[in-house]
This record gives structure tokens, sequence and C-alpha cells, in this order.
């Protein structure tokens, strides 16, 4: 699960990268570009050689449809332990599974605090992000090395990053005994309503260099002459951060949120290890609710029924994100970049 | 193979706050721990937080109270045994005192290692693989195993017809009845469960041997209560719907938790939980016997 949502921030860290180049090359001859492109389009399309999209096409339909076919499929099975060596062929039951997954169990619970708890992290790796892409924009000595210390948090494993923070919030642990020298005793961290807090907090120390690589793409997008236009019109830092170098962020940090957001959403190691099963009912989110319905209670067609429904959520900040960054008509001159 | 429960004792612990035997009830359990509890020193060593523990605790109290949990098509646990037991193992901390407050946040191995420091007079819920880290430790040579508790809180005497002095924990072996390889199925199971097989395991691992000939030739006395235990063994119920009635016996220590930690666990929500976790135990039974 996190490898490959890891994959998917890559691929849109390196295409977000990839478009904040082209930018930068559009922008000084965007003229003859823009006039001789339509006409190059039309040539290229006859001949593609659209067979050679065979084997990829063979891969996706085994590897992504069949799956999601298959899974669709058992959302509206009575398939638990009883009915498991019957497998597709158990009893057919419809919407009942949706039915009682969102009436009888704590999905709905669950879709907020994993909703809310993605939300509240986002909202906060964003500033974080982008103040240290800032800070680190303009050279200085030992900049290399903060930059890769910045990314320490984004390339440990989720599993490593979970285990560390939850034997530092053990009771009695070391951030009680560094909290207690200045007289404050937090409680429970990993039990209780403050376990929400523990989640959100270890998430935005896992994700904030996401939005900082995403943040810096955006940065490198700046022209020169941009700033120096801006210089010699007498802008100052903020003037100058606020009305010229945001702008160009805006696109990079629209992906980044969206992609954050899913991430966080799909989210299962990182509570799964911090608080084990069964976990608090304060952090008790989406994907921990679909495991302990699969593998605790053996109920996988309610669990696929809750699989599907959390595909649905996804699929809403996906289907913004596929519209943002305009993959179908990339190559149209007007898209926005 | 079987890994029955038992619990290990510091009998340099014990034998100073004058105990001459380790606690045969709950009830008594507590009592010694009492005794032992001062300076760093806490009478028993536990994991509040581990993921099996506290449902095996309220199983056995449950039993030995005669109430095994499910009963044909009944789940029982809104029995008053079960609010019983959890009184008592939540009272440890909370009303006796005699554990670690930090367990709170333990699992199994946090307990064992305390109890490897000498910090606890009795580790509760132990099989014998955690002999190769107590020999290692500072209580080597100083600890025994015992029985745990057979005699429900409460209780004088046992009111459940066989000790249940642990689950009966191991391994098992299934044939599905519609296997087309029976045979050799069943060639495989007299295989691994042979003497020689089982003693070999035993070499490796540190699991009791299931082979009752293979049992009685070991010859460790530290592995007399364990064999004990193996044959005091009771089984949890048997039905399709343990593992939601496991998680919910579980759900309720975790849920809890926060009060504990506070010093209190509030009776009337302690019986909510139990309430809603006798509720979806049910509802998993119901669906047991529908299928």
């Amino acid at each position: 699960m996190s490898t490959d949502a890891s994959n998917e921030i890559r691929l849109a860290a390196e295409s977000a990268a990839s478009r904040a180049a082209e930018t930068a090359a559009d922008v000084p001859g965007q003229e003859p570009g823009n006039q001789s492109s339509p006409r190059r389009k039309g040539l290229s399309e006859r001949d593609r050689p659209l067979w050679m999209l065979i084997p990829g096409g063979f891969l996706m339909i085994i590897i992504i449809v069949v799956p999601l076919v298959l899974g669709i499929y058992m959302s509206a099975l009575d398939l638990d332990q009883y009915t498991l060596r019957k497998w597709i062929s158990s009893p057919f039951i419809g919407v009942e599974n949706f039915v009682e997954a969102v009436t009888a169990s704590p999905l709905l619970n669950a879709v907020w605090l994993s909703v809310s708890y993605s939300l509240i992290a986002m909202v906060v790796t964003l500033p974080l992000g982008i103040a240290a892409a800032v800070a680190t924009q303009n050279a200085f000595k030992g900049r290399a090395v903060i930059r890769s210390v910045f990314l320490i948090p984004y390339v440990l494993p989720s599993f490593v990053v979970a285990t560390v923070w939850r034997t530092m919030f053990q009771p009695e642990g070391i951030i009680d005994r560094a909290l207690g020298t200045f007289g404050i005793d937090a409680g429970l961290w990993l039990n209780g309503p403050q376990s929400f807090w523990t989640l959100v907090l270890v998430q935005i120390w896992a994700s904030w260099p996401f939005i900082y690589l995403l943040a810096l793409s955006g940065l490198q997008a700046v022209d020169h002459e941009v700033h120096e236009a801006s210089a010699l019109d007498g802008a100052l830092w903020w003037n100058k951060l606020r009305y010229v170098v945001f702008p160009y962020l805006k696109g990079p940090l629209a992906l980044a949120f969206l992609i954050g957001m899913l991430h966080h959403i799909n989210n299962f190691t990182l509570p799964f290890v911090l608080f084990g099963v069964p976990a608090p009912a304060d952090v008790e989110v989406l994907p921990i609710l679909t495991y302990v319905t699969s593998f605790q209670s053996f109920r996988f067609g309610l669990s696929a029924a809750m699989a599907f429904i959390s595909l649905v959520l996804i699929a809403i900040p996906l289907f913004i994100y596929l519209r943002a960054v305009k993959l179908d008509d990339a190559e149209s001159p007007g898209a926005k970049k | 193979m079987s890994r029955p429960f038992v619990m290990a004792y510091n009998k340099d612990l014990l034998a100073a706050a004058g105990i001459e035997k380790p606690a045969t009830s709950w009830d008594e359990l507590a009592e010694q721990a009492k005794k032992m509890t001062k300076d760093g020193t806490y009478g028993i060593a536990t994991g509040y937080k581990d993921n099996f523990d506290p449902w095996k605790f309220i199983w056995a109290m449950s039993v030995q109270a005669g109430n095994p949990l499910v009963d044909g098509d009944t789940f029982k646990m809104d029995d008053p045994a079960v609010k019983k037991a959890y009184e008592t193992y939540f009272g440890w901390l909370t009303e006796d005192k005699v554990v670690d407050p930090a367990s709170v946040g333990w699992s199994n191995s946090n307990a064992v290692a305390a109890f490897a420091s000498g910090k606890a007079g009795y580790l509760m819920m132990t099989t014998s693989s955690s002999i190769p880290t107590l020999e290692k430790s500072e209580v080597a040579g100083k600890y025994e195993y015992a029985l745990m508790p057979t005699i429900a809180p409460g209780e004088t005497e046992s009111k459940s017809e066989d000790d249940a002095a642990s689950i009966l924990s191991g391994d098992n072996l299934v044939v599905a009845d519609y296997s087309k390889q029976k045979d050799l199925a069943f060639a495989y199971i007299k295989l691994v469960t042979s003497k020689e097989e089982q003693l070999n395991y035993q070499k490796i691992f540190g699991d009791l041997p299931a082979n009752a000939e293979a049992l009685a030739s070991l010859s460790d006395p530290k592995l007399k209560p364990l064999a004990e235990a193996a044959e005091k063994s009771q089984a949890t119920p048997f039905t399709g719907a343990w593992g939601d009635m496991q998680l919910g016996l579980l759900n309720v220590t975790v849920q809890s938790i926060p009060d504990l930690a506070a010093g209190k666990v509030d009776s009337s929500a302690l019986e909510a939980r139990i309430k809603e976790a006798q509720e979806k135990g049910q509802a998993s039974l119901d669906r047991a016997s529908k299928g």
C-alpha cells in the first residue's frame, strides 16, 4: 500500500517538475511554438503505433481492472468465513453489504475521521513545506546538506516512522519525560481522544517533505527575469513572495494537496503500527476499519463494500486531480500548466 | 505443539515478602502482590496494551466462575462474572495499585522486560518461550513458573468442572473435508506429531510437545508447571464467531485504557463497553449458526 502511494507521489513530483521546466522553456519563445504545434499534432496522431500498447494494456487489465471488478462484485456477495470456499459463487445479496456498512458499522465515523485527519495534516504541512522550500531557495553554504536532511522523513518507510514514534509516545516514554521536565503532564498519546492528534502529528512529520519537494519544483520555475523585474520595481521580500512567487506555486501545490489527501486517506501502515488493532475509537480510520472487517471478522463481502465506498471517496479528489493536470490534452496549446 | 500459559514468579521477592507459595486464587494473587509492591517494585507485571493478553485474562476468570462465554447459540458476555473479571483485571492498577502505571502502554514483552529486571514479583500470562530471555537476565536462577490462579475472583473454590489453568493454546492442523489428498494429509500429521519430531521442535523453539510420550520424556523441572498447565488447559468456544468475540473482549480493554491511565474505570462506562461487545459478538454468533 505504501509503496504504491509513494510511487504515485514520485511520479507526480516528476511530472510537476517537468511541467515546471516546460513552462520555463515556453515563456520566452511562446509564439512560434504555439503556431506550429496544431499541424504537427495532426501528422503524428495518424501513424501512432498503438499496437505497442498491448503488453502494457494487458498488464493493466490483469493488475488493475480484474481485481477492481472482482472487488466490486465481492461487495455484492455474502462472502464470509463460512462461504469463502465457494468464493465468487457465494450467495448474491445485492446492496445489503452497503446498507449494513452505512447503517450498522462505524463506517461513517471512520470516513469522518479519515477526511478530517487528512485535511488537518494537509493544512499544516502546506505552509511548512513552502517555508522550507523558500528557505532553501537561495544558495548558501551547506544548502545541499540541509536539503538532504529535509528529505529524511520522506524516504523513511512508514513502518519505521510509526514504530519509532510509538516507542517515543509510550507512557513514561521519552516524550512524556521531556515534557515532564517542564512540568507538563500530557496524558496518554496512544489511547483516548488525544490519539487522533498523535496521528495528525506523526502524519505531518512524515509528509511535509513531499509538499516541500513540490514547492521547490515550483520555485525552480520562477524565471530569473521575473526576480530582476520585481527587484527593479522595488518590491520588498513579502510583496515579491506574495505577488510574484506564489502564483508560480499554485499549480504544484494544488497537485501536492490532492495527492497528499489521497495518500493520507489511504494510509494504513501509520495508524496500524502506531495504535494496533483493535484501534482506539478515536483513530479507527477507514483503512483500519476495512482491514479489521476483512481479516479479524472475516466479513469479506462487507469489507469489499467498505473498500468500494472508500474508492468512491478517493475518486472525487482524484477526478479533480486528473482535470487539473489535464492529461488528456497536454499537447493542446492553451492547456493550463 | 502446545504453548500453555503460566505465570513466572521471582523467588527472592516472594520470600522477602514472607510468601511461601504462589497464589492459587485471583484474590490471593492481589493480596500477595500488595505485599511485594514498594520502592519501585511491583507485585505484578502485565501489559494492558498487549494485543492478546487482556482477553485471555477475562476469558480465564470467566470460565473459572462457571461461564464459558458461549452457551449454545447465546453469547454470555453480559454475565456478571465477565464484569467482575474486568474489574479484577483493571483493579490491579486502579484499586490494588500493584502494577506499574506505565503498563497501560505495555505489551507482553514490556512486562517480560520488567520482570527480567527484577522489578516485579509475578509475570502473568507467559509461556516457556520466555525462558531464553529470563535465563540471560538479572533474574536468572531466581524465578520459577507456576500455574496461574484457577479460582475465580471473589470465590474460594473452583466453580468450573475443569481447572482452566490456561487457554488451550498451540498450533492446529486441519484436514479439509473436501480435500483430494486426505491420506497424504493424515500421513503428514502423523509425522509431525511423532515423538521424535516433537522433541526436535521443542529443542529449537521451546514450545511443549503435543505428543504425550514426548512431553513425559522432558526432564527439566522448570517445565513441570507448564506440563501441568497444558493438561489443565481448556479450549475457547469452538465457533466461527470466536474471532469477533475475542476482538470484542479485547476492545473493552483498549477503549478503557484512557480511564485506566486516569486511575478509575467508571462502572457504567465499563458496562456500556461490555454491552456493545455483547451485541456484536451475538450478531456474529447468529451468523455462525445460520451459516
